[in-house]
């Protein structure tokens, strides 16, 4: 009997904390500036919308884009988004926002598949796309987070959406250069070249409907192959990659794979700076303002 | 099976009624097959060397007692203790020792043509020989007597809480409690489940946390910045730490849910206010085994004071040894013998008692600063340690003097490591708490709070912990 009263304290106990402190913490995942907590809790309504993974947090930077070109824009990318998380960030978008003019996909993140719902549990419930594809995938996951809702907050997304409490994450971009020492080691081996895989039929099939979905809003999707560090490049690989790409979508893809040649704008060998997404934002303007001749921008 | 595997919870769940159900024999047989079923689940054909090792000490400990005049007819202790090393280093060291060989016979214009074989390391072999070996050669110092029985001489070897990482258990300790058919005692239970949750909330919260940036920084080391290393090394200290630590405290809890009583294998190290006394409270188990087998017999501190250091200096060589076929533990070994050594020298040459207060007192500041020294000198040696080879050991190393370099903003993963100081803190804080008497005093009037607590760390573990199986460091030693 000693034995299981005891057992009963720390389970009683266990789920006394964990409904107060999961509440406490839902309170500030709702308060959080970061990007998914506005999706979710806030009404957005930009003009454009950014959206890949890694590559494009560092290569589409709002504030430039926003101050270059007098538009309002937000970055929806995260590090390792996949093409299913876009799907769902996108659709969940659209059903809480007006739609946005364009939409810039960095194409990079179109290869993977179901990865990275896990770091997005906090919207679990408040998603029923993020449920239902974690229940799916991620069964383990789903039950534990029925049974402790603080293991909804379990991830390191969690740890940036407390870090955003109070300012604006649209300024998330690598400040810091590559280092020169780096560079010059990276002839020596070839295991930092840089290799778009081909994208399998079903998730070509999730981005062409993504893309219906768009043009049903009227919403122009522009495919970007954001910049490769030249050391990096394959530029065989880039080339098929991107006419497989135009040909089973029909889409044009603005390849800046090739843009930058000066390594002070990079960070790493495939993730640019401020100062690389500063002429990535310039470039992008000068293409919708050729593109838009004739047209409001 | 790893301990922080689902699979690992279901096998608890189903063995602890089946133990306490059963009694005599019925239970030791429930022992040492669950045990095989634990270690096999890993790979089957490994417990071979397990029934070797069993057949082999248990023969020879027989033998060794039925003998007389011991001392002058040693053979079946070097038997036990051959075979057992045989077994150990065949598995452990055959390709380290080939890869060396060939490199002399390469540096003398030879071609190398000896082959090295494909040889998987079993898991936990380093500590059920060391097991074994103790058991003889207690026997041998008729410390012990030989266990007749070879049920419960299996079960000893292979009882499955300590099996693949330790602590290690010598059977003066083991055996005389497997004799008892221990009853469900509550406190024992209770407490063998607050030590598991600890040990758990040491694995998935701190150490496998704190690996996510450690492996960054170790596998990439010429793409960090000297903070960026830095906080490296500083994490892999804690990391080694917690992730020992919390595997002897899941096996000590779950020995003491049976009814058994372990020794503690971590005593708070990193509070050590010298690198001597770090030592005796890192890897218990270890220390004693390496002092009692190998330090004592090599002469210990009978023989004046440079052998003295001299066999400090082979011991913890050998503990390098011990953790791994590779030079690089082989150096971190060696220095840390050093480090023993001039300690040893300046206790001996200086009277360190009337130049400084060794009395431990938390908040005095000469007591801070040597525990930050030594804190200190027990992480550098780990860069070499941590590193995949020697020449990324130096890379490393020239890293973090490059003192330009300092700047938090290119630290990569700044959330991983903000998480990990705040975690590093807490665990300091709460071990810290342990020495604090007005703590210890409340939680002997309200025995409660404990319960709460295990609580409370539970709860930390739903939030922060990592439940993706991560191997435990000491399961490749």
């Amino acid at each position: 009997m000693n034995l299981i009263k005891k057992i009963l304290i720390i389970i009683t106990a266990f789920f006394i904390f964990d409904s107060v402190i999961s509440t406490a913490l839902l309170k500030l995942s709702k308060i959080s500036q970061i990007r998914y907590s506005r999706l979710y809790y806030e009404k957005i309504n930009a003009d454009i919308l950014f959206i890949g993974n890694s590559r494009a947090i560092n290569t589409f930077y709002s504030p430039y884009f926003d101050k270059l070109s007098n538009t309002k824009s937000i970055n929806l990318s995260y590090n390792g988004l996949t093409l299913p998380l876009i799907n769902v960030f996108v659709n969940d978008y659209l059903n809480r926002n007006k739609a946005p003019k364009i939409i810039f996909i960095e194409v990079t993140c179109i290869t993977d598949g179901y990865f990275g719902f896990p770091n997005f549990k906090q919207y679990m419930f408040d998603s029923p796309m993020i449920k239902k594809i974690i229940k799916e995938y991620y069964p383990k996951i789903y039950y534990t987070s029925i049974i402790s809702k603080l293991y909804l907050f379990n991830s390191e997304y969690f740890l940036r959406t407390l870090y955003y409490l109070k300012k604006q994450d649209q300024n998330w971009i690598n400040r810091y250069k590559i280092k020169e020492e780096f560079y010059n080691n990276l002839l020596k081996t070839n295991e930092n070249i840089f290799l778009l895989k081909t994208i399998e039929e079903s998730l070509m099939k999730m981005f062409i409907e993504l893309i219906t979905v768009c043009r049903q809003k009227g919403i122009t999707i522009i495919p970007v192959l954001a910049p490769i560090l030249d050391r990096c490049r394959n530029e065989n690989n880039i080339d098929n990659y991107i006419s497989d790409f135009e040909k089973r979508t029909k889409l044009k893809i603005i390849n800046l794979s090739r843009a930058i040649d000066d390594i002070s704008m990079f960070s790493d060998t495939v993730h640019t700076n401020d100062r690389g997404a500063y002429l990535i934002a310039k470039k992008l303007i000068d293409y919708l303002n050729k593109k838009n001749d004739n047209s409001s921008f | 099976m790893l301990f922080n595997s689902l699979c690992f919870i279901i096998f608890i769940f189903l063995f602890i009624p089946l133990y306490f159900i059963t009694s005599g024999r019925i239970r030791l047989w429930i022992c040492l097959l669950s045990s095989y079923i634990f270690y096999g689940w890993w790979d089957y054909r490994y417990l071979l060397l397990i029934f070797v090792l069993t057949i082999v000490n248990y023969y020879c400990g027989l033998k060794i007692i039925n003998q007389t005049n011991l001392k002058k007819n040693p053979i079946f202790l070097l038997i036990s203790i051959i075979i057992s090393l045989i077994i150990l280093c065949f598995f452990k060291y055959y390709n380290f020792f080939i890869d060396n060989i060939n490199s002399m016979l390469f540096l003398f214009g030879f071609e190398k043509n000896v082959t090295s074989l494909n040889i998987i390391l079993p898991v936990g072999i380093s500590f059920y020989t060391l097991q074994a070996i103790s058991y003889t050669i207690d026997i041998y110092n008729k410390k012990i007597q030989a266990e007749k029985s070879l049920l419960q001489f299996a079960t000893y070897i292979a009882f499955f809480p300590q099996l693949v990482a330790g602590p290690i258990i010598r059977a003066s300790c083991f055996i005389p409690q497997i004799k008892k058919d221990n009853c469900l005692d509550y406190n024992d239970f209770i407490k063998g489940i607050q030590l598991i949750i600890w040990g758990y909330f040491l694995k998935v919260v701190i150490a496998d946390s704190l690996s996510m940036v450690v492996d960054v920084r170790f596998e990439n080391p010429e793409n960090q910045n000297s903070l960026s290393m830095l906080i490296g090394i500083i994490f892999f200290s804690f990391q080694v730490y917690a992730d020992f630590a919390g595997y002897s405290l899941i096996a000590i809890g779950i020995a003491r849910m049976l009814g058994f009583r372990f020794p503690m294998n971590f005593d708070r190290p990193f509070f050590s206010s010298n690198i001597s006394k770090l030592w005796q409270r890192w890897h218990i188990s270890l220390g004693s085994w390496l002092r009692d087998y190998l330090y004592i017999p090599l002469g210990g501190n009978k023989y004046g004071k440079l052998k003295t250091y001299r066999n400090l200096f082979i011991t913890m060589l050998l503990c390098g040894l011990w953790h791994g076929a590779s030079w690089n533990y082989v150096i971190w070994g060696g220095i840390n013998g050093i480090y023993l050594s001039i300690h040893r020298f300046m206790k001996e040459s200086i009277n360190l008692k009337g130049f400084i207060s060794e009395k431990f007192f938390i908040l005095n500041i000469i007591g801070l600063f040597k525990i930050l020294f030594t804190f200190i000198l027990f992480s550098s040696p780990l860069i070499i340690f941590r590193a995949n080879n020697i020449d990324d050991s130096l890379m490393i190393i020239n890293n973090i003097f490059q003192f330009n370099e300092y700047s938090f903003s290119a630290v990569t993963q700044k959330f991983h490591v903000i998480k990990g100081f705040m975690l590093i803190i807490f665990l300091i804080i709460v071990e810290g708490m342990s020495f604090n008497q007005y703590t210890t005093k409340i939680i002997k009037n309200y025995p409660n709070i404990k319960l709460i607590w295990s609580a409370f760390i539970l709860g930390l573990i739903s939030l922060f912990g990592s439940f993706e199986n991560n191997s435990f460091i000491y399961f490749q030693f």
